[in-house]
């Protein structure tokens, strides 16, 4: 809770009325969309040239020209949900039924031929089997996650792929039309092929396809990072205490049981009815946690700042659907594995809600296109423009063997400084959602400011806690000359201590 | 170089209170998306919800704690039990106080870009009688039809209006779009097919009008289906490397090869080009 904190601070004369927003700091301006056009945007992307292509809810893909006017490149797609430029004239779609390469053969600009490049997964006609993707690795391959189907409907009578049996409920009974009671058969299902798995289609596309890894629910979000991560995001429900961040290797089980079905060599029946504890020993834990209804209920694509955002490239921005919020994230190797804190960014009603595909433009602009598929949400799109000056920020967290080492963007005022942390983490259970459990107030021995006044040391009175969120408030903090810290809390998983 | 200063580091420890500025609060982070103060989007408005559960907040936590689905093309709320019921409350109290004044405003009924149909118009979609990889295609004239990119094959003819996806907009893809006009034709589901086959995309000309791609049995086809007064033409081509045996449906016949009952043969050489009629007018 915040107010009982916000009192405490008032009460020390600590804090002052913030002068400094997001809205001070940074612009927000709406981008204008084709006329006419259901303006929810499923992908985003800038072209080699600077023109910006986006892939909208029904189908259409357009390409903004040089002089600003629209032009239509594509249209016919079934749900498309990402978009990647894939050399002159080309675009990569990932659509619900397959990975589409639109090609303009002809060069007048639109594209004239829709290509296959992968439609080896099942299609069940469940309206939440979404598509996502695709990212390309440094590795030359694609990847793509695929949604589970969900307990709110059945399946279409005709599927496409083969159909699993596995699971409590038959396909007589999962069949639309047919009455089917949900949660039967789980309340995420997967009973086609590679629903809830992240796929690598080698050589760019052109193959073969292997199945990467397994244990997602609802992956709406993926991406590399510049070290070669592959950043998978994930949506808080089943098995999804809060919305994870993991960091995907090859032949990981990132959670969601469902999608184990697909593993090489499954040999343990329903998944779903395995003791949880078996689940926890097999799977990868995240490497950062979207603090439910504080940084993201349904966070969405990653993007990697440019130069232009300073102190800032080279790091992820991730969206979130249900908040005007977008939430960043800075990682760091600890002891072989990848983890990090999640901050909230761009926490304004400039925004709005909706965040869903983020590009920056050459000129480093970010550009974020929003949707709703009727569910919370938005449309449109916004540009944020690259900032001369960064504001106050976190910069960067690091886990020390005693606590944390918290960088700002510029020297803070020691004398406002105030923190407080406190960690807490979430159950991992087939329940949908979870409560923050085993949260503690942590005391801290000493905090440590460096010299230049950009970083702060904070040494714990207490031992760090593996698979923890340890959340970090800054309170009223304020630089060196005299602005407020925007994005004042960082929450950094420890999947593993600093030995 | 770092330099220690002593700092006041008070072990806050305090128990969460719920107060009612954390009520808008709650309420922003975890209501607020689905749930405008005047009107129904996702869910239903404040306005709504607080004639609901008037004097009824045991009604409204358990609710909360275990939503279910009530209303026909409504998607189900997640669980709020995370909250817990003292928080729940305090959100009642808010919307109570925020929707106090407010009219409702009517909800978004009718397709906001509805536009007519081009013809010709591709148009992948969950449709009626197909399976889920399908693509609409309207044709110039009236006929339009489904191909089915699971099983490569043309699967529904029906003749007067395309499609209307609006009832899959509006419930992101929970319902299927409907079929506009008049049924002609149709194929039943052979899911067997899909594993002699591979659909490799479609190209479109000037006009914008289909020519779809795909391997059966390892032969490469390419399929073009324009409208005739008669119903549909296919223009098939194939890599000439097989024979080619294909069953034909009760209304159709083929340019060349050799048709027994309802089975269509033809050589690598006259499989190379030729064309299948529909007669359905």
């Amino acid at each position: 809770m915040i107010t009982p904190l916000l009192f405490l601070a008032a009460a020390l004369g600590a804090a002052k009325a913030p002068t400094d927003n997001w809205d001070t700091a940074f612009t927000f301006d709406k981008v204008a969309t084709p006329v006419g056009v259901d303006d929810q945007v499923g992908g985003l992307a800038f072209l080699d040239d600077g023109r910006l292509a986006v892939a909208f809810h029904r189908g259409e893909v357009f390409i903004r020209q040089a002089n600003g006017d629209w032009k239509q490149f594509a249209e016919g797609l079934h749900e498309p949900l990402g978009l990647l430029p894939d050399g002159k004239g080309a675009l990569l779609v990932m659509q619900r039924p397959e990975l589409t390469r639109l090609e303009d053969t002809d060069g007048d600009g639109k594209a004239d031929r829709y290509r296959t490049v992968w439609d080896g997964f099942g299609l069940s006609g469940n309206y939440h089997e979404f598509a996502f993707g695709p990212a390309r690795g440094p590795d030359g391959a694609l990847y793509v996650s695929l949604n589970l189907a969900s307990s709110g409907d059945g399946v279409f009578k005709e599927v496409r792929g083969a159909w699993s049996e596995i699971g409590k409920a038959n396909r007589e009974q999962m069949t639309a039309g047919k009455g089917y009671k949900g949660g039967l058969a789980g309340r995420m299902y997967s009973r086609v092929p590679y629903r809830g798995c992240i796929v690598r289609i080698a050589d760019d596309g052109r193959g073969p396809a292997e199945l990467f890894a397994t244990g997602f629910r609802s992956p709406n979000g993926i991406g590399f990072d510049p070290q070669g991560h592959l950043l998978v995001n994930d949506n808080q429900g089943d098995w999804r205490g809060s919305s994870p961040l993991q960091v995907v290797t090859k032949g990981s089980f990132n959670g969601h049981p469902a999608s184990l079905v697909w593993a090489p060599g499954w040999n343990k029946g329903d998944p779903l009815a395995l003791p949880v504890a078996d689940l926890e020993k097999l799977r990868t834990p995240p490497g950062a946690v979207f603090i439910q209804g504080e940084l993201s209920n349904s966070p969405t694509q990653p993007a990697v700042f440019p130069k232009e955002w300073g102190s800032l490239a080279g790091q992820v921005v991730f969206g979130e659907m249900n908040a005007a919020r977008l939430v960043r994230f800075v990682g760091e190797e600890v002891g072989g594995v990848y983890q990090g804190a999640l901050l909230p960014f761009l926490e304004t009603k400039s925004l709005r809600n909706g965040n869903h595909r983020l590009a920056f433009a050459p000129d480093g602009a970010l550009h974020v296109g929003k949707t709703h598929l009727s569910w919370a949400g938005s449309n449109g799109i916004v540009r944020i423009e690259a900032p001369k000056a960064l504001p106050l920020l976190i910069e960067t967290v690091h886990l020390t063997k005693t606590g944390f080492e918290v960088r700002f963007t510029a020297p803070i005022d020691t004398e406002s400084y105030q923190a407080s942390l406190r960690s807490f983490r979430y159950k991992y259970h087939a329940t949908y959602g979870s409560p923050k459990v085993d949260e503690e107030a942590i005391t801290v021995k000493a905090h440590t400011f460096a010299k230049d006044r950009r970083s702060v040391i904070i040494t714990l009175s207490e031992p760090i806690r593996e698979g923890f969120v340890h959340e970090i408030k800054f309170l009223g903090l304020k630089s060196a000359d005299g602005h407020d810290l925007l994005g004042s809390i960082a929450y950094y998983q420890v999947v593993k201590k600093k030995e | 170089m770092y330099r220690w200063l002593s700092l006041l580091t008070a072990c806050l420890g305090l128990t969460p209170l719920a107060s009612a500025q954390d009520g808008k609060l709650l309420y922003e982070q975890n209501c607020a998306a689905c749930h405008l103060p005047d009107q129904m989007v996702v869910g239903p408005s404040m306005i709504e919800i607080t004639k609901l559960y008037d004097k009824k907040p045991k009604e409204f936590v358990a609710w909360a704690v275990k939503p279910l689905k009530k209303r026909a093309g409504v998607i189900e709320m997640p669980s709020m039990a995370h909250l817990g019921e003292a928080n729940l409350l305090v959100i009642r109290e808010y919307m109570i106080k925020a929707s106090q004044g407010l009219k409702e405003k009517a909800p978004i009924t009718k397709d906001p870009v509805a536009r007519a149909t081009r013809r010709p118009e591709v148009q992948r979609m969950f449709l009626p009688n197909v399976g889920p990889a399908a693509i609409a295609v309207a044709l110039p004239g009236d006929l339009n039809y489904t191909f089915d990119a699971g099983d490569c094959r043309l699967r529904t003819v029906w003749r007067g209006d395309f499609i209307d996806c609006w009832a899959y907009y509006k419930s992101n893809g929970k319902a299927t779009a409907a079929i506009l006009g008049k049924s002609l034709w149709s194929l039943t589901a052979d899911e067997t097919l899909q594993t002699r086959v591979k659909f490799l995309g479609y190209t479109v000309d000037a006009s914008g009008l289909p020519t779809f791609e795909y391997r059966r049995d390892g032969v490469l086809f390419t399929e073009k289906i324009i409208s005739t007064k008669e119903g549909l033409l296919r223009t098939v081509t194939t890599d000439g490397q097989k024979e080619v045996v294909l069953t034909l449906a009760k209304e159709e016949t083929a340019s060349t090869g050799q048709t027994v009952g309802n089975v269509l043969r033809l050589t690598p050489a006259q499989a190379k080009a030729f064309t299948l009629t529909l007669r359905l007018l």
